[in-house]
């Protein structure tokens, strides 16, 4: 879509909740078009980092910069608006809105969303919309329950809704907290599938915290490690993933178990 | 056949602030327990402009609508803050300032607690002629309610509701459509104020209290929140279970009591059997 590179810069993010350091010092940058993968066992600050990038928290140091433009302090809705939208771990969907329309919720256009533009004169636009959002849930194989209840449908599913939500807002960036956590495995595939696509054709930057760590061998060319609030490793997927420090840290405890 | 129409008229005054209230709670999910403060801001407007500005009373009813909807983001914006329970106690209290409001500063017909004296246009000046105007009302705002249940509006307003942070997270403001919603609803309540005041002839400061605000909260949470046939179906019932109570020969002594105690009993008896009342599309509990 766009030609010129983007990319989106943290640099030296530092935050604390009273006394308690979540982590500190933290840098990295996501380009538009790759993927960058966070890994980190549980606890080491991940969804925090997210919620600092999204201004939902302020951080107590460092900023955040969408190419020259700084971030860090604008509103969460502002911060979409300019081009980076999340997923959350925890689903939180539209319960009673179906899955299409959680999608179509989460689309830029305002034609028909305002007080006063509702009565007409948005069909054409919705009928896009519409079109747009069943291409999304086809993609992540939701097409045939695009018209169910989003609260009636199994967890792993409604957690394909929320991801196809993010996708929906056209931001350029994407954070996406663990879409692969409790999705069933036959879906997964669907899911890396999609976040290449999203980043060869779209030229989307993402970055893709995952506890799964052949999700991101699958899609990642470049990762960082947290672990205990600090970047303990970061540069190419493969050379972080083969780490010496990584391995006895973080995977290994995981090959042991 | 007069006092048909009358009940007919009252019907749809409630139907309309139904809607509106539903539009606000049942769709948005905010708790509002003050609506009765703009449909008194409604008729004091209507019947003000009309008996001592002289306005005719079409244009004093769409006048009525706009003051209540001004007057609702006016009163609806130091709520923003507040959320849930605080947010309802909150609004709880627009029905007390309200009526020592309209107790001390509106104007009154000498003589009396409140206003009187409507001058109504010829074409409905007569009961039939006033209660088809009043029923095309209402259906101009069912129409309206339907076209917004259906549209972008309608589903981010049900967004909402449901998931305020996951909205802003998609770069949409929350606010803005609880703001926008509010409004609305305020003209809705206005609207049918200014119809009231119609129907009664004569409004006076109690007609506006907590005890109108609960009674729409009961005619949506019987007929249904987050619905038009809901809106639309509570009042209906209501007022015909009531009116008809009037019917079946009871001593008068005897039928005020009785008719509350049912009341009381069919709500009772709703609320433990079918919380999404009776066409309903939203449980609280979701």
């Amino acid at each position: 879509m766009t030609s010129r590179t983007s990319s989106l810069t943290a640099t030296n993010l530092s935050m604390r909740f009273g006394g308690v350091d979540v982590f500190s010092d933290i840098s990295f940058a996501v380009r538009t078009g790759h993927v960058t993968g966070c890994i980190g066992p549980n606890g080491a600050g991940k969804s925090t980092l997210v919620n600092v990038i999204c201004g939902v928290y302020c951080p107590v140091g460092g900023q955040v910069f969408l190419d020259e433009r700084l971030l860090t302090g604008a509103s969460t809705v502002e911060i979409v608006r300019r081009g980076v939208s999340r997923s959350f771990q925890d689903v939180r969907i539209f319960p009673t809105l179906t899955a299409l329309e959680n999608v179509q919720a989460a689309m830029p256009t305002r034609h028909g969303e305002e007080v006063y533009s509702f009565l007409f004169g948005y069909q054409a636009s919705e009928r896009t919309n519409r079109a747009v959002a069943m291409g999304l849930l086809d993609e992540l194989s939701l097409a045939d329950v695009a018209g169910r209840t989003a609260q009636d449908l199994p967890f792993g599913q409604q957690k394909l809704i929320a991801l196809a939500r993010t996708i929906a807002t056209g931001a350029q960036f994407l954070l996406l907290d663990e879409p692969a956590a409790g999705v069933e495995l036959d879906l997964i595939p669907r899911i890396t599938a999609l976040v290449q696509r999203l980043a060869q054709q779209e030229q989307r930057g993402i970055l893709l915290i995952e506890h799964n760590v052949d999700v991101i061998r699958a899609v990642a060319e470049d990762a960082f490690v947290l672990q205990g609030g600090r970047v303990i490793a970061h540069g190419g997927c493969q050379q972080v993933l083969n780490d010496e420090r990584v391995i006895k840290e973080y995977l290994g405890r995981i090959y042991d178990a | 056949m007069e006092h048909l129409l009358f009940i007919g008229n009252l019907i749809c005054v409630w139907i309309i602030f139904s809607l509106g209230a539903n539009l606000v709670i049942g769709y948005t999910g905010m708790m509002a327990m003050g609506q009765a403060a703009y449909l008194g801001v409604g008729a004091y407007t209507a019947a003000g402009l009309n008996i001592f500005f002289g306005v005719d009373f079409f244009t004093a009813s769409l006048a009525g609508a706009v003051v209540a909807a001004v007057v609702a983001v006016l009163t609806f914006l130091p709520l923003l803050r507040l959320d849930g329970f605080y947010f309802a106690l909150a609004t709880l209290g627009l029905n007390f300032v309200f009526f020592d409001l309209f107790h001390n500063l509106a104007p009154r017909v000498e003589g009396s607690e409140g206003l009187y004296g409507l001058e109504m246009p010829y074409i409905i000046s007569r009961p039939v002629g006033l209660f088809i105007a009043i029923l095309g009302a209402t259906i101009l705002c069912v129409a309206i309610c339907w076209r917004l249940d259906r549209s972008p509006f309608g589903r981010a307003l049900r967004a909402t509701r449901d998931k305020p942070e996951a909205l802003q997270s998609l770069g949409k403001d929350p606010r803005k459509f609880q703001i926008s919603v509010w409004a609305l609803g305020g003209a809705f309540s206005g609207l049918a104020g200014a119809i009231y005041a119609a129907t009664l002839f004569y409004i006076d400061p109690t007609l506006f209290t907590l005890n109108t605000s609960i009674a729409v909260l009961v005619f949506i949470g019987v007929g249904g929140l987050a619905s038009i046939p809901g809106s639309i179906l509570g009042p209906v019932v209501l007022v015909a279970f009531t009116e008809g109570l009037r019917f079946i020969g009871l001593p008068s002594t005897l039928t005020a009591p009785i008719q509350s105690a049912l009341y009381g009993l069919l709500l009772v008896l709703l609320m433990m059997f079918r919380r999404q009342g009776l066409v309903g599309n939203y449980d609280f509990k979701d």
